[in-house]
């Protein structure tokens, strides 16, 4: 007790207090802007902390890393782009309640669920001080393994009724992981001469194309975030923080998970938040909002798990002074500026400095939730301003955000790829999720496999947490098979027939090719790319003939698939594309200056003199955030200009 | 004043407050090849807070990370696109020197061409065995059979295990496809790996804070004797060609923390950015900072790097070859 009231008593005093309000902000901003995340900020705030005492340091510092996942959620609901990686599956329900008047009540659960979640970290963080170092150690690499194969039993949840698709789409994205060097020999895969490629596919950048553009290219036709022009729900917030406290148990078992996965080194954000999300989809009751459609559980669980994970992975940096993530390195090179070592010493001498670590994460996020409740109601209005003004901005800061990532004339030509995909299966309902699930996952998969056969052979399918999480996996895939036999029938028909048939033959083909080329690799480089693109070729190929022989109904018009649509999303992708080349042309100011105007002048509706200003508080923005508290060397552009 | 007067004074102020001409940068990039956190990104940090007071103009000094590959991308961006007036500066990985000796049908660039500002390191690497092992002795590390010895992809950690098990005969189970030393680490600590080779000082140090281990042997070209108990491991070796190879593997713990400068920087320029970062390095706020970071900071200057490495490279081609071998 003594160590709280010390621990507290120099929390408060006004000067942390101020370094963790600095925190939150600084973290509330970088969440929003898509594709910068919690590393930039790190590297923003920790040369700053070499004045501070430990007690203020950490308390920037986590403020920071605390609310990244909850300001995420705004670009997340609003236009379907999450902020970071950490918000993609709060977009599959976020958003579609924004498009039904019901973007204060998704921001309300959201928040709430943060909150919470993020306390409850910080509690579990407090209870396992004296059982830190047993908890870290008591998962190996097999256990890890079989973590893996549940998270990808989770594509048949995410395929919903197309499991065929959500198979093709998940065994595509394991393909994309395996890109880069492989872990076990360093012999390229796919790389093409690139040694942009050396670390495989970005993916920021892929999840900005995959999730980023489709939504944005749909928002720009749909007119504007809400399909009605109706005013914003009145009383939406206090809607949605009254679901949060009716789903406490929800939002009790997510921030569980959150917690005790993120603890686990090697488990990242996006498969806790899809567990977690996956768990919620359990449970429908008759007349709920189904899932990808706007269920408010769809926000709760993901937004209550990531919160939580925070806490959960300052156990192993803590406890034995191992990062699972790059943040948490970054944040271990902040301890010993501060002279501090991880281990059983900060259970003892610096016990204060650690129990203040804990305070702050939860002040850090209960001021981080209440800045964006207070927020909401002018975040809400968004809903209605129209799409003419919104995507043009939007497609800046996610172009800027992507090419942040390596300064790469690459990093622009994959947002436009990955865009076109993302399109494409949107348009075609192959779920995207899938495939994001199989990039994340695959190279784990990889990994952990050989790890776990040469460290323990095969004798780790006889360790007692493997048979249980493989037992759960057998039991949750025939659940969920069971439960789709039950709702065969309610499947939508297919949209764009012939287009869908020409993309599963692009498909067949690209999987044939990898299946070719991953043969010519040694063994322990080529069994994994050799199985995936094996499986992906049989598949494409068989679900290809059921395409072309078995006759499927052609989808009729509908309001929210016209005929039509497809093709104008696609071609939105020539104007991003624009914005690529004058960025490489004429760098990122005149690039996106130009960009706004020359789009407020095709689209109309807006003067110019307005528009130059607009222009030019986004080119202030950008200098802001990515020049002058970060000042970094961009690449000089082809042209002129800089 | 009349005006004459004060435009003369105005003139002069600005000629001596202009940089002189071999080096005329407002800002000064140093560019690191890994990711922040490393210890390469806070040292390049922490010395990038020093350096601009000791260049001509006092430029804004600001680091970048652009990692990948292991510093490869950064090595070979540079080399293509990077600035040849000093304006920019990168950090490579120790081994890169080494590169043409080791693997010289896959490297593209050479070594010897580079402009070596400083190294900040010179200091050995070590086994480590895990105390539950048992495994106290290097004796007991290259005779116990079994041993699961873990590494890092195909970094130095690897060569090194594969050079000590071929040389000794040690019956090790190299694991590869570990991500990091953070995961090394967290193999150990759980007992799936028992050792690990090519491991600094201060890795070390955190590791131990957190659970016991040994250290049982150093690792570097010319012995330090810093930690009781580890035996250098060149003392080991009989076979004058076998220890010299093994001395040339290590070579990468010779020059730690290398900055270099673009090939085609002009010779003042060179020498200015040398004396600026020696002065850096030895600036009592960055002794002090690595003290507190824990890393062990042990200056070589520019032009005695780049004569070791020309050194390297006039290496008798018999030893060079013994080397891949080890390695391979």
């Amino acid at each position: 007790m003594d160590v709280v009231l010390t621990a507290l008593g120099e929390l408060i005093e006004p000067s942390r207090l101020l370094m963790l309000a600095c925190g939150v902000l600084a973290g509330l901003v970088i969440g929003v802007i898509p594709g910068i995340g919690g590393i930039f900020g790190l590297t923003l705030l920790v040369p700053l902390t070499y004045a501070l005492d430990p007690y203020a340091a950490f308390a920037l510092l986590l403020g920071m890393s605390s609310v990244l996942t909850t300001s995420d959620t705004i670009p997340a609901v609003l236009i379907g782009v999450p902020g970071t990686v950490g918000a993609i599956a709060t977009v599959m329900d976020g958003h579609p309640m924004a498009k039904k008047n019901q973007a204060g009540r998704a921001f309300g659960a959201a928040y709430t669920s943060s909150m919470i979640g993020g306390v409850f970290g910080a509690l579990v963080l407090a209870a396992s001080i004296p059982i830190m170092k047993p908890l870290v150690l008591f998962l190996n690499f097999g256990d890890l393994l079989a973590v893996t194969i549940f998270g990808l039993t989770l594509v048949a949840i995410l395929a919903g009724s197309a499991p065929v698709k959500g198979l093709i789409a998940a065994l595509l994205g394991i393909l994309a992981g395996y890109v880069g060097l492989d872990p076990q020999l360093g012999t390229e895969r796919w790389t093409f001469g690139e040694l942009y490629l050396w670390e495989g596919l970005p993916v920021a950048v892929i999840f900005l194309g995959l999730f980023g553009i489709p939504e944005l290219a749909s928002l720009f036709f749909r007119g504007q975030i809400q399909i009605s022009s109706t005013k914003p729900e009145p009383g939406g917030v206090r809607r949605g923080i009254r679901d949060a406290l009716r789903e406490w148990k929800l939002v009790l078992s997510s921030s569980t998970i959150g917690s005790l996965l993120g603890a686990v080194p090697g488990i990242g954000i996006i498969i806790i938040d899809w567990i977690a999300y996956a768990r919620a989809t359990r449970r429908r009751r008759p007349g709920d909002v189904p899932y990808g459609e706007g269920n408010v559980r769809g926000v709760i669980a993901p937004e209550s798990a990531n919160n939580a994970k925070e806490s959960g992975s300052l156990i192993p940096t803590i406890a034995l002074g191992i990062p699972g993530s790059v943040t948490m390195a970054i944040l271990l090179g902040a301890f010993t500026i501060q002279g501090l070592t991880p281990g059983p010493r900060m259970l003892t001498e610096h016990a204060p400095i650690l129990v203040a670590m804990i305070l702050s994460i939860a002040l850090a996020n209960i001021m981080g939730a209440g800045l964006c409740l207070a927020l909401t109601r002018h975040l809400v209005k968004l809903a209605l301003v129209p799409a003419r003004v919104l995507v043009p901005l939007a497609i800046v800061f996610v172009a800027v955000g992507a090419f942040v990532v390596k300064k790469d004339v690459l990093d622009l030509a994959f947002l436009i790829s990955f865009g076109l995909l993302g399109i494409v299966m949107h348009n075609l309902s192959w779920p995207r999720a899938a495939f994001a699930l199989g990039f994340v996952l695959g190279p784990n998969l990889e990994r952990f496999s050989f790890l776990t056969l040469q460290l323990s052979g095969w004798s780790w399918l006889t360790q007692p947490v493997v048979i249980a999480i493989l037992a759960l996996t057998v039991f949750a895939v025939v659940q969920r098979e069971r439960a789709r036999r039950r709702s065969v029938g309610t499947a939508l028909p297919q949209a764009y027939p012939l287009v869908n048939i020409g993309f599963t033959g692009l498909l067949a083909t690209l999987a044939v090719y990898c299946l070719v080329t991953a043969s010519q690799l040694p063994f322990d480089a080529g069994v994994f790319p050799m199985v995936t693109s094996g499986l992906l070729a049989a598949l494409t190929i068989a679900y290809l003939a059921y395409l072309v022989f078995v006759r499927i109904r052609p989808q009729p018009s509908s309001p929210s698939a016209p005929i039509g649509r497809f093709g104008s999303e696609v071609l939105l992708l020539v104007p991003a594309a624009g914005l690529a080349v004058l960025m490489l042309a004429f760098g990122r100011y005149i690039a996106a200056i130009g960009f706004i105007i020359a789009c407020g002048l095709w689209l109309g509706g807006t003067k110019l003199p307005r528009l130059i200003v607009r222009a030019l508080v986004v080119a202030l923005v950008i200098f802001i955030v990515f020049d002058l508290l970060v000042p970094q060397t961009w690449p000089k552009p082809w042209l002129f200009g800089f | 004043m009349t005006f004459r007067t004060a435009a003369s004074l105005a003139l002069a102020v600005v000629v001596l407050s202009t940089p002189t001409a071999a080096f005329d940068a407002n800002r000064v990039s140093i560019q690191v090849g890994f990711p922040p956190g490393a210890s390469y990104d806070l040292l390049a940090r922490s010395a990038g807070n020093q350096l601009g007071q000791y260049l001509p103009g006092n430029p804004q000094i600001i680091v970048e990370n652009v990692d990948g590959a292991g510093g490869l991308r950064l090595l070979n961006l540079y080399l293509q696109t990077g600035p040849r007036d000093g304006s920019a500066v990168i950090m490579i990985s120790p081994s890169v020197p080494l590169d043409r000796v080791l693997a010289p049908e896959t490297t593209t660039y050479d070594p010897q061409r580079f402009q070596y500002i400083l190294t900040f390191g010179n200091a050995p690497t070590y086994c480590v065995t895990t105390a539950a092992s048992g495994l106290d002795t290097f004796d007991k590390l290259i005779t116990t059979p079994g041993v699961v010895m873990a590494s890092v992809g195909t970094s130095s950690t690897f060569y090194a295990a594969v050079a000590i098990e071929r040389i000794f005969g040690a019956d090790f189970n190299i694991v590869t496809g570990f991500r990091g030393v953070a995961e090394v680490n967290l193999s150990l600590a759980r007992g799936e790996a028992h050792a690990f080779c090519g491991i600094s000082s201060s890795e070390f140090e955190r590791m131990r804070a957190a659970f016991d281990m040994h250290v049982v042997a150093e690792l570097a070209p010319e012995r330090f004797g810093l930690i009781e108990g580890a035996e250098f491991i060149l003392d080991r070796v009989q076979d004058p060609t076998t220890r010299e190879a093994l001395a040339l593997i290590f070579f990468s713990n010779r020059v730690r923390f290398p900055v270099v400068a673009h090939p085609d920087t002009p010779p003042e320029t060179v020498t200015i950015l040398r004396d600026a970062f020696l002065a850096a390095a030895t600036d009592p706020a960055f002794v002090e900072d690595m003290d507190r970071l824990g890393i062990e900071i042990s200056v070589t200057p520019g032009a005695e790097v780049q004569a070791l490495v020309d050194q390297l490279y006039q290496t008798d081609p018999a030893i060079q070859a013994a080397a891949r071998a080890l390695i391979q």
